[in-house]
């Protein structure tokens, strides 16, 4: 009981976080069917992915409820003992992969989320202090995050990857390092032009410590132009995690995330069994497709260049 | 035959601030061969009245009443296609800043070559060659080397030329000139408007001059018609308006010429600011501003009254002021 | 230069720390000598900055060591598979301009109806996809289904210049389509979005009006006066995606079985086989530095207010 109160409150919080962000422009974001279709989607996806344990119709990582006889089953099919349909079919060991969407569902969300976070943790302190260093510090980290930047993203993960070994701590180690530069580098942006402000100068003049106008003056206004970017990073993230996965460097078979599944499902899909690969991949595309629509919405909703 | 008629144009752009008429009943005639300059200053809506008459308005501007007869012909029967056949054919248009209306990654061959074949089947070959005409008809010399170059290659001056030249080479029967010389050096812009007067002359092409400087048109436009907030306040042949203008703005205008008054004397100017087209007051737009005005002008707009010598004007107290330029 | 170095050190202290390569090398019951003897062979007895100096010094000279597995030199290895990639890449940037272009500036023009909107959205999906799973979808609805085109493999191949190509070969284009296709998606999209925030700007400017008064029709306003504009910018872009291109071909070629450099390092790194990845981080390097060149000398060529200002200095 307690564990769903506390998804229960991870999930209001969230939505509440959300309507704070909006904050008088719900018009300005909610322009058209789209936006509405595509809050709805994320929506329901988040909650099914909080809530997989109780919605899933069956636990597919827990070996006793498995029988390899109903392996490779198609969409609609019953089990061997009747008991139970499997509304998307089943994997070649017999785990249902409805319930194996749910679960992979939130195990990417939950890495790209917090490989998410951290990231833009780093990066923000990172920026931040560069800019506010200035000097050789500045142009000592900043060559660091150009250096970074200039590679594609999914070799270096690759890179780190086949370093690391597999592991779920080791993909949001990977993720994290992958990204943090790109922050690191729009947080500079921001607080460069920030700090040439008077309330910057202001707090100066009043004595106050660098950590105190750090994180309290400067930092609440790089955050906005963060949160946009924030979402469709997730996003990204969540496409990365996944092509790592497929690859096979990705996280570990106890804990499939959609990535995984679509692999494991690759090799039956030229004979016909498509449902292996099919439904964790329309997933995949849903998840991903919502939430860089949301971003979308998001931005445009925000920017205050677009305000008439 | 007149080759242009309007009556009555009214242009209106529906912003979020209300209607804006940027032009509320025009009426003007124009004849084969005869230059009218179209005076007003920012926002009388001049240039709307130019581009209204090519259906070359921006949303959310729209012609909402009125009549446009060119040759005869009324522009407002005609589809987008067959309007199109007219632009840059029969009527063609020269903006204000050639340096933005010439496209600047596209050569000069390109951009006339096209304005050709746009309305002639013809050879790249004969239309380059109408283009290196042109080129030299408005003073462009070398004009078969300087057709490859790019826009930014040219001075001002010479840019204007070109897009002058581009108005020449379909032969039309009447150009719009809006402002076209308002960007350029004062000595350049007396040079341009002999040649443009000259080169109308020789062709027979009538010619609307689109400008806010009275000085300009004085020199080369037969007629004259002074916008003001969308209307025509005053129009006839120039020598006649200028020697004695009957409304309180025109001789505001003639007034503020610099060189005008006396050494030593403070230059004259119309008090007040151009009015806010989207809250027009009732009555004469020109109230405000006017040192003559009484309540009868601030209630009602005045019509148009037809004076001797094609003079018309707009005004419930015209004046008798002879003005000296 | 700087990227160049820091790449050397990084790449090859990092692939250090990929397990022992020696476990696969040779089988668990070798004897402690064979062992000693395959160390030797392969310089893993040296101690550690020594063998890093002579890994600079022989890839001063070209030589980034024998790959493990196949015994050839690692170089020699990657320029032999390099050539597949590039093609598959090039011909993903062409499809990627050809998708996106026209459909960004259709958007651009029609932004505010339902066109533009649609158009806008579709991109959106269109980088959602995973690259895997567009492929895995294509070849399902392409290869499987319609039974059109072929799913894995390369076909034949055509030696033009020098190298071999399968473009241009009777019995090879049919399996470039597929994975270029594939590639392309998450590019064209990318291209679409550019295309249409650039023509609504265009569209703006006073040239497009002057060019509607001189009567053009709106298909060429669009597609030589507008497209000429915004093809900067897009080239500029395109031109560092190209780098991001064969970075995603690595998946490509897993999923269609392209033998390319891509599917090479996914083999070596599930090999281990260490001097195989530093060579292929090697050439990367290389490639996205003369990606950067040519795009800068593309930029020359395309914008002509540019090259004045060269002619001038």
């Amino acid at each position: 009981m307690m564990d769903v109160g506390l998804r229960l409150l991870v999930l209001v919080f969230g939505v509440a976080w959300f309507a704070r962000l909006l904050r008088g422009q719900g018009h300005a974001y909610f322009t058209g069917i789209s936006a509405y279709l595509s809050t709805g989607v994320l929506l329901i996806l988040l909650v099914l992915a909080i809530f997989a344990p109780e919605f899933s119709p069956q636990n597919p990582y827990d070996l006793a409820q498995l029988s390899i006889m109903d392996g490779r089953l198609a969409p609609g099919a019953a089990s061997m003992d009747g008991a139970f349909t499997y509304h998307l079919g089943t994997d070649d060991q017999g785990r249902d992969i409805l319930s194996g969407i749910l679960y992979g569902l939130r195990v990417s969300l939950t890495v790209s989320l917090v490989a998410t976070l951290v990231a833009m943790a780093i990066g923000v302190v990172v920026g931040m202090y560069a800019a506010w260093a200035g000097g050789k510090t500045e142009v000592v980290l900043m060559r660091l995050v150009d250096l970074q930047l200039s590679f594609p993203s999914i070799l270096v993960a690759l890179m780190l990857m086949a370093a690391f070994g597999r592991g779920l701590d080791k993909v949001i180690l990977a993720l994290v390092i992958v990204q943090w530069a790109y922050y690191a580098r729009t947080v500079r942006g921001t607080a460069l032009s920030e700090t040439g402000k008077d309330y910057i100068a202001a707090a100066k003049c009043l004595g106050l410590s660098d950590a105190r106008i750090l994180f309290k003056h400067l930092l609440p206004n790089c955050i906005p132009p963060l949160l946009v970017i924030s979402t469709i990073q997730v996003a990204n993230t969540i496409v990365l995690e996944s092509s790592l996965s497929f690859l096979g460097v990705g996280v570990p078979i106890t804990n499939p995330s959609l990535g995984l599944l679509i692999s494991n499902g690759y090799g039956y899909m030229l004979s016909g069994q498509y449902w292996m690969s099919m439904f964790p991949g329309l997933a995949l595309l849903a998840i991903v497709a919502a939430i860089n629509l949301v971003g979308d919405r998001l931005r445009d909703a925000l920017n205050p260049r677009l305000r008439r | 035959m007149n080759v242009l008629e309007v009556k009555q144009l009214q242009t209106h752009f529906m912003t979020r601030q209300g209607v804006v008429k940027a032009v509320d009943g025009v009426d003007f005639a124009l004849e084969a061969g005869r230059v009218l300059g179209l005076v007003g200053e920012s926002g009388s809506g001049k240039s709307v009245t130019g581009f209204s008459i090519l259906r070359l308005l921006d949303a959310p501007g729209q012609v909402v009443g009125g009549q446009v007869l060119f040759q005869g012909q009324d522009l407002a029967e005609l589809s987008e296609r067959e309007m199109r056949g007219i632009r840059g054919n029969r009527i063609a248009m020269i903006f204000q800043d050639p340096l933005m209306t010439l496209n600047p990654v596209l050569r000069i061959d390109t951009q006339m070559v096209e304005a050709v074949q746009a309305h002639h089947r013809v050879s790249r070959q004969a239309a380059l060659a109408r283009s290196a005409e042109a080129l030299t008809k408005v003073g462009i010399p070398s004009a078969h080397e300087r057709l490859s170059a790019y826009p930014h290659q040219f001075s001002g001056g010479m840019r204007q030329r070109v897009a002058i030249a581009i108005a020449l080479l379909n032969e039309p029967d009447l150009i719009i000139a809006d402002e076209p010389t308002t960007a350029l050096d004062v000595t350049i812009q007396s040079q341009i408007l002999s040649e443009v007067q000259a080169l109308a002359r020789d062709t027979g092409t009538a010619l609307i001059w689109i400008t806010h400087d009275l000085a300009v048109v004085s020199g080369m436009a037969d007629d004259i018609a002074v916008m003001y907030a969308g209307r025509i306040v005053e129009s006839g042949p120039t020598a006649e308006v200028l020697r004695a203008p009957r409304h309180p703005y025109t001789q505001g205008l003639l007034g503020s010429i610099p060189g005008h008054g006396q050494r030593g004397q403070a230059l004259q100017q119309i008090p007040g600011m151009a009015p806010n087209m989207a809250q027009l007051p009732p009555g004469c737009a020109f109230a405000p501003r006017c040192a003559h005005a009484d309540a009868k002008c601030r209630v009602q707009a005045p019509a148009p009254e037809a004076g001797r010598d094609g003079r018309v004007f707009r005004c419930h107290h015209p004046r008798e002021v002879a003005a000296c330029l | 230069m700087f990227v160049i170095a820091a790449m050397v050190v990084i790449v090859f202290f990092g692939v250090y720390l990929i397990g022992n390569p020696i476990d696969i090398l040779i089988s668990p019951d070798a004897s402690l000598q064979e062992i000693e003897d395959t160390k030797a062979r392969f310089g893993f007895h040296l101690p550690l900055y020594q063998q890093f100096f002579n890994f600079v010094l022989n890839a001063a000279q070209g030589d980034l060591g024998r790959s493990f597995v196949h015994g050839e030199s690692a170089v020699a290895l990657i320029l032999h598979y390099m050539p597949a990639t590039l093609e598959l890449a090039a011909l993903g940037l062409l499809f990627s301009l050809l998708l996106g272009l026209p459909l960004g500036i259709y958007a651009g023009y029609r932004a505010r109806q339902w066109p533009g909107k649609a158009i806008m959205t579709g991109t959106i999906f269109g980088f959602s996809f995973p690259n895997f799973w567009v492929g895995m979808l294509l070849i399902l609805i392409f290869s499987v289904q319609l039974q059109w085109l072929p799913s894995t493999g390369r076909g034949e191949t055509v030696e033009v210049l020098g190298l071999q190509l399968s473009l241009f070969a009777p019995g090879g284009w049919q399996y470039m389509l597929l994975p270029a296709l594939t590639l392309a998606l998450h590019k064209a999209s990318l291209v679409a979005r550019l295309a249409q925030a650039g023509t609504q700007e265009a569209l703006l400017q006073d040239y497009v009006k002057f060019a509607r008064a001189k009567g053009l029709s709106e298909v060429r306003i669009l597609f030589v006066h507008v497209l000429k504009n915004i093809l900067i910018p897009v080239v500029s872009v395109l031109g560092l995606e190209l780098g991001s291109m064969i970075a995603f071909a690595v998946v490509t070629e897993t999923v269609f079985s392209w033998p390319g450099m891509g599917k090479l390092l996914i083999d070596s790194i599930t090999k281990l086989d260490r001097p195989v990845i530093v060579a292929y981080l090697m050439m990367t390097v290389l490639v996205f530095v003369t990606i950067n060149l040519v795009v800068d000398l593309l930029y020359t060529a395309l914008d002509p207010r540019v090259r004045l200002q060269g002619e001038q200095s």
